[in-house]
């Protein structure tokens, strides 16, 4: 079943095959790699300040770019938002740095976490201090092809994607067996920082589904 | 929900799902807590689990299935720890006494789940089984052998819930092979679902060039695949984990490391049976097993396991 749309059927289906030609989204099914161009958009904060990824990228301070898929009801972001603080400690680590730092809620009405008013609490809640950018028409997600929440991209400052996945490699907040614990975007952020290749570019997102 | 036979479905669902429990309940094989199990967290509510055996004892020298079995809601699913495009499969860690050895764990195969749009993921409803061979030592005195099972583990409908904890079992020992259990019904419906190797009698092939792989399966009606949580970076397995017909082609973008996982073919007819296949596929495009130890026969013998029943 899909999601009750408010606007006429085919008017979002144009709407969305425009948005993914101009967008340069991956094959049917499938989201943006690394290397890939990072899909532009255009999307109202949860005071109604609007954010454009291409206007951001073109400014001179902005070093990389992260976007960071959000539901605050889903008990993944809930853990790293408020028991291990995973988002928000390295959000400002690199805010000196020049790493913009957005967060994009994909939720359409009726979904888990989504909605204006749940997000304005939940950035009192979590005490988020980036941008929490609503994207109810899920364009943008389903643009990169974000699937979960966190779902994490690394952005270059010419607009490539650098990094797609998740976090971290802790789906349980510690990593399997003897295994260290690795933040892949901030290894990501490390490398794009110095203008080195990223090691790992890509791995596997976890958390909530994001219902498009 | 907009038809209203569809919101009546959605009101009968939980109650039918606590009805099913009652009556499991009943039986003595329902989803009551262990007495000794600590668990803890929301998903508790929806999907909980217990640590149990195959057989009602265990001899010295024997091997027998032990498993932590789920008790999932209706409406609700856990997930195989395969490749998920969301949730992983619960972590589960099995302890037992010195000179017990427990093997590696075996997955039941799982059906394919589609959330709308772009997503696919792995998982099990109703009830499901996760088993491990447990081995005693010769010399194991009389008396009851401790057994636990760490759990980690994330249920969802539209949301998901998690939860963790320890699961516990005391397994008495017996002189002679433990006769089957309780639970014997459960781990009949994990035999069932656990994938065999390929023969030559399946004459599966698989080509793969440089941007996917395909996987022939002559006879086939209509095939899946499941991929292991390791590999090649697959382009979408919603898109190509399923087919109609002989073929499957799954695109690729990750050179040429193996990539493993479970067949399941069906063949059309009555039944509605299918074959479940765990293979490698290998960077040549060859078609290999994946090693795995036999399992310990059913307990009783032959006439205790009843394909058509404990499927």
């Amino acid at each position: 079943m899909f999601a009750i749309r408010r606007k006429p059927l085919i008017g979002a289906m144009l709407a969305l095959g425009a948005s993914l030609v101009l967008t340069g989204a991956g094959p049917e099914g499938e989201g943006v790699r690394p290397g890939d161009k990072a899909p532009d958009f255009t999307l109202k904060d949860v005071n109604g300040q609007e954010h454009k990824l291409s206007t951001i990228l073109q400014k001179e301070e902005t070093k990389a770019v992260v976007l960071e898929w959000f539901n605050p009801d889903c008990p993944y972001v809930v853990r790293h938002h408020q028991k291990d603080k995973t988002m928000p400690e390295l959000a400002e680590k690199y805010k000196g740095k020049g790493v913009v730092w957005l967060a994009i809620n994909s939720g359409t009405e009726g979904n888990q976490g989504a909605g204006l008013e749940r997000n304005q609490r939940a950035v009192q809640e979590f005490q988020i201090k980036y941008p929490v950018l609503m994207d109810s028409e899920q364009d943008a997600g389903l643009a990169y092809g974000a699937k979960t929440t966190p779902h994490m991209f690394v952005i270059t400052p010419d607009g490539r994607v650098a990094y797609a996945g998740a976090i971290d490699n802790a789906p349980r907040g510690e990593p399997k067996g003897d295994e260290e614990k690795i933040n892949y975007v901030e290894r990501a952020l490390e490398a794009v920082l110095a203008g080195s290749s990223v090691e790992t570019a890509s791995s596997k997102a976890y958390g909530c589904a994001i219902k498009y | 929900m907009r038809h209203p036979l569809l919101r009546l479905a959605c009101l009968a669902a939980p109650l039918a799902g606590l009805a099913g429990g009652a009556a499991a309940a009943e039986n003595g094989a329902g989803p009551e807590k262990g007495p000794q199990d600590a668990l803890q967290g929301p998903g508790l509510d929806r999907a909980r689990p217990r640590l149990i055996a195959e057989t009602a004892s265990i001899a010295p020298g024997q091997t027998i299935l032990i498993g932590v079995t789920f008790d999932i809601e209706r409406g609700w699913h856990t997930y195989w720890n395969g490749r998920n495009d969301t949730v992983p499969g619960p972590w589960i860690e099995f302890s037992a006494p010195e000179g017990f050895e427990v093997g590696e764990l075996r997955w039941p195969a799982p059906r394919r789940h589609e959330s709308p749009g772009r997503i696919l993921d792995h998982t099990y409803e109703g009830r499901v089984t996760i088993v491990a061979p447990l081995t005693a030592p010769v010399d194991l005195p009389e008396g009851l052998v401790g057994l636990e099972a760490q759990v980690d583990w994330t249920v969802c409908s539209d949301i998901c819930l998690l939860a963790n904890g320890t699961v516990r079992l005391d397994l008495a020992v017996s002189e002679s092979p433990g006769a089957p259990g309780p639970e014997a019904d459960r781990f009949a419906a994990t035999r069932a679902r656990l994938p065999r190797a390929p023969t030559e009698a399946d004459g599966l092939s698989a080509e793969r060039p440089a941007d996917r792989i395909e996987i022939r399966a002559p006879g086939a009606e209509r095939l899946a695949f499941y991929p292991a949580a390791d590999g090649p970076e697959l382009g979408s397995v919603l898109r190509d984990g399923a087919a109609e017909g002989e073929a499957l082609t799954l695109r690729t973008y990750g050179g040429d490391e193996p990539l493993t996982g479970v067949l399941e073919i069906w063949k059309g007819g009555a039944a509605n049976e299918t074959e479940l296949i765990e293979l490698r596929v290998t960077g040549g495009g060859s078609i290999e097993a994946v090693a795995r130890p036999a399992l310990p026969a059913v307990p009783g013998g032959a006439d205790t396991y009843n394909p058509e029943r404990d499927r």
